[in-house]
């Protein structure tokens, strides 16, 4: 016990640190289990994942790998409608996160750019743009994390 | 003071921790500074705006000269169309060539059809442990059937083979109606011919549909052609149930607590194999009264779609023994599927047993029923089973492992007959982009006659398929 005592003590010490070093750890707030828009973000990369994967079957007829795009697309379509109503939830939920304005404004702007996102997938999977659907999804990645880094704990 | 063991540990997990904690506060002094550019581009963006509004006020109120070459410069598609000696005669225009109504097909001018067409040129290596007869297709493709049985005949060890007979091409179409969408579609390989240097086309597939109504040559409503494996190999996993046969097919879509099913009704053209004990060998007779009876129940839920089917059928022949048409009802189930697992890997297998189902299974290798000396027939029951798993190690690669095993219950008399079968595929393949694909894969397959004599085959497949 006597040798963890110098441990115990430099690990105050930088705890005490971290916490003074700024504000902006403040920010950071836990989000508790896998968020629903998380999730949903998730289940939008598998479906895209699985259709890619139709090209590379070779004993499906290419009418057949058509019945199964377009139920990969309705899939698709299905998830980025909730992703977005779950997006306006997120925004919804502003006032119990004791942000101040700035803070307020940068996670309002973020959760809105997501949720355009979202539409605009909506609508290429709709429009069966699927080339352009990747290049949305990583897009929204970007956003997730840019939102991540300024508002969740690691 | 000396530090003990806790010590050693600790210390290096408090550096880790600050490290962390620092790298996330240069995280956040970064992210903020982005925002301020942002707000300072916004900013920018907007006085701009203004600017551009303020020209072209000034641009509109001078009127006159200025407000014609402004016109030129800016002019709309309605200035162009007012001036019809600029443009050609509404009769010499033709129309635009569109984007069909699905993926990868053209609109007809002037129609409401899309059209595509597509394939691919495949090339297969096959370096086999043993060389089947000449001309045959066991040397293109895995063909149980033709795995040589007991020893091996001198000069046919281990045998070398190239061809490009899985090559590809494909003709759809789609229409629109107020009946119910019109599809067509065609398939064509060049397997017509067993020569290994011959390339003959084969039909594979010629089917349309109208609405939920199909008819045409296509798989057999008995196989559920996703559970079919990933395999280079073009005789696929043994034990699966492939064929390809004409038929008329009704699909009719239903809902159960939301999940999508269907039902699926087939009328297919009859064949029967039988074994013949007066000649040792399998007989094939296309005359039949009836056709054979197909019924699926498909289950499509987000995580895969699995299906039922069943099947009923006559197998008729002609014994010369007796010299009078025999023919005996038998049946078959079959239940196969595609199972997602996690991120793009899935897991496939089929499971189907049945006293009339030796001509649903790969290609030749056994038959419907059994004739003894005396002209008496007999169904032979079958079990089959497939257990397929693909795993994408990343978007590029992926491996698949199949395990095919099948099984007859014969009647003594027919010894000679094929009667156990199994197969292994493991495969590595790789996606530099989405249209190449090159991999390699190792095939293994056995088969056993009635009298217990049996034989095996080792392969190495290598192939290139380049899609367009």
């Amino acid at each position: 016990m006597r040798n963890l005592l110098p441990v115990i003590a430099i690990c105050c010490t930088f705890c005490a640190c971290s916490s003074q070093l700024g504000g902006e750890s403040d920010l950071a707030f836990a989000s508790g289990g896998p968020a629903l828009h998380a999730i949903q973000d998730r289940e939008l990369r598998d479906l895209m994942d699985r259709m890619n994967g139709l090209m590379m079957e070779r004993f499906m007829t290419e009418h057949e790998i058509d019945i199964e795009r377009s139920r990969f697309t309705q899939q698709i379509i299905d998830a980025a409608k909730t992703l977005s109503s779950t997006v306006k939830h997120l925004v919804s939920k502003l006032p119990s996160l004791e942000l101040n304005a700035n803070q307020q404004s940068a996670f309002r702007n973020l959760a809105n750019k997501l949720g355009q996102q979202a539409d605009t997938l909506q609508k290429q999977a709709e429009n069966q743009h699927f080339n352009a659907i990747s290049s949305t999804l990583h897009e929204m990645r970007s956003t997730c994390m840019a939102c991540h880094t300024l508002f969740r704990k690691i | 003071m000396t530090l003990g063991n806790p010590a050693r540990i600790s210390i290096p997990v408090l550096l880790l921790f600050c490290v962390n904690v620092r790298a996330e506060q240069d995280m956040q002094a970064l992210v903020k500074e982005l925002v301020t550019q942002v707000k300072e581009l916004k900013e920018q963006v907007a006085h701009s705006n203004a600017r551009i509004a303020e020209l072209e006020q000034t641009i509109k109120s001078d009127g006159g000269e200025n407000s014609s070459s402004a016109s030129i410069n800016v002019r709309k598609p309605q200035t162009l169309s007012a001036d019809s000696s600029m443009l050609p005669n509404d009769g010499d225009a033709k129309p635009v060539v569109t984007a069909g109504d699905i993926k990868g097909t053209i609109k007809v001018p002037g129609t409401d059809t899309s059209i595509g067409i597509g394939g691919f040129v495949k090339l297969d290596t096959l370096f086999s442990s043993s060389g089947m007869a000449q001309d045959t297709y066991g040397n293109q493709r895995l063909e149980v059937a033709e795995i040589p049985i007991g020893g091996l005949t001198p000069g046919n060890d281990d045998q070398i083979s190239l061809h490009a007979k899985e090559s590809r091409f494909w003709f759809k179409s789609y229409t629109p109606s107020q009946w119910g969408d019109i599809n067509t579609y065609l398939e064509l390989d060049f397997y017509g011919d067993p020569k290994l240097g011959t390339y003959i086309p084969r039909l594979r597939h010629a089917y349309g549909t109208f609405g939920r109504l199909l008819a045409g040559q296509t798989w057999t409503t008995f196989l559920n052609s996703q559970a079919l494996a990933d395999t280079l190999d073009n005789g696929n996993v043994g034990a699966i149930l492939s064929l390809r046969k004409p038929q008329i097919r009704w699909t009719q879509p239903f809902t159960i607590e939301s999940t999508p099913m269907e039902w699926q009704f087939a009328l297919e053209a009859p064949l029967s194999r039988v074994w013949d004990a007066a000649n040792d060998r399998v007989s094939t007779t296309r005359s039949s009264h009836y056709p054979d009876l197909v019924a699926r129940l498909n289950l499509l839920p987000t995580w895969g779609n699995l299906s039922l089917s069943m099947l009923g059928r006559q197998a008729q022949y002609t014994p010369a023994a007796v010299n009078r048409g025999k023919s005996v009802w038998g049946g078959a189930v079959n239940l196969s599927g595609k199972v997602n697992t996690f991120d793009a890997d899935n897991l496939r297998f089929m499971l189907a047993y049945g006293n009339a189902m030796g001509r649903y299974g790969p290609s030749s290798f056994f038959a419907d029923a059994a004739v003894d000396d005396n002209g008496n027939m007999e169904l032979i029951p079958i079990y089959a089973g497939m257990l397929a798993y693909q795993h994408w190690w990343d978007k590029a690669w992926r491996s698949t492992f199949a395990y095919g095993i099948s099984h007859a219950d014969l009647p003594a008399y027919a010894a000679a007959a094929n009667r156990h079968m199994q197969t292994v595929h493991a495969n590595l393949l790789w996606n530099p982009i989405s249209q190449a694909t090159i991999g390699v894969e190792y095939i293994y397959g056995m088969r056993e006659l009635g009298d217990g004599q049996n034989g095996e085959l080792h392969r190495v497949q290598f192939s290139t398929r380049f899609n367009f």
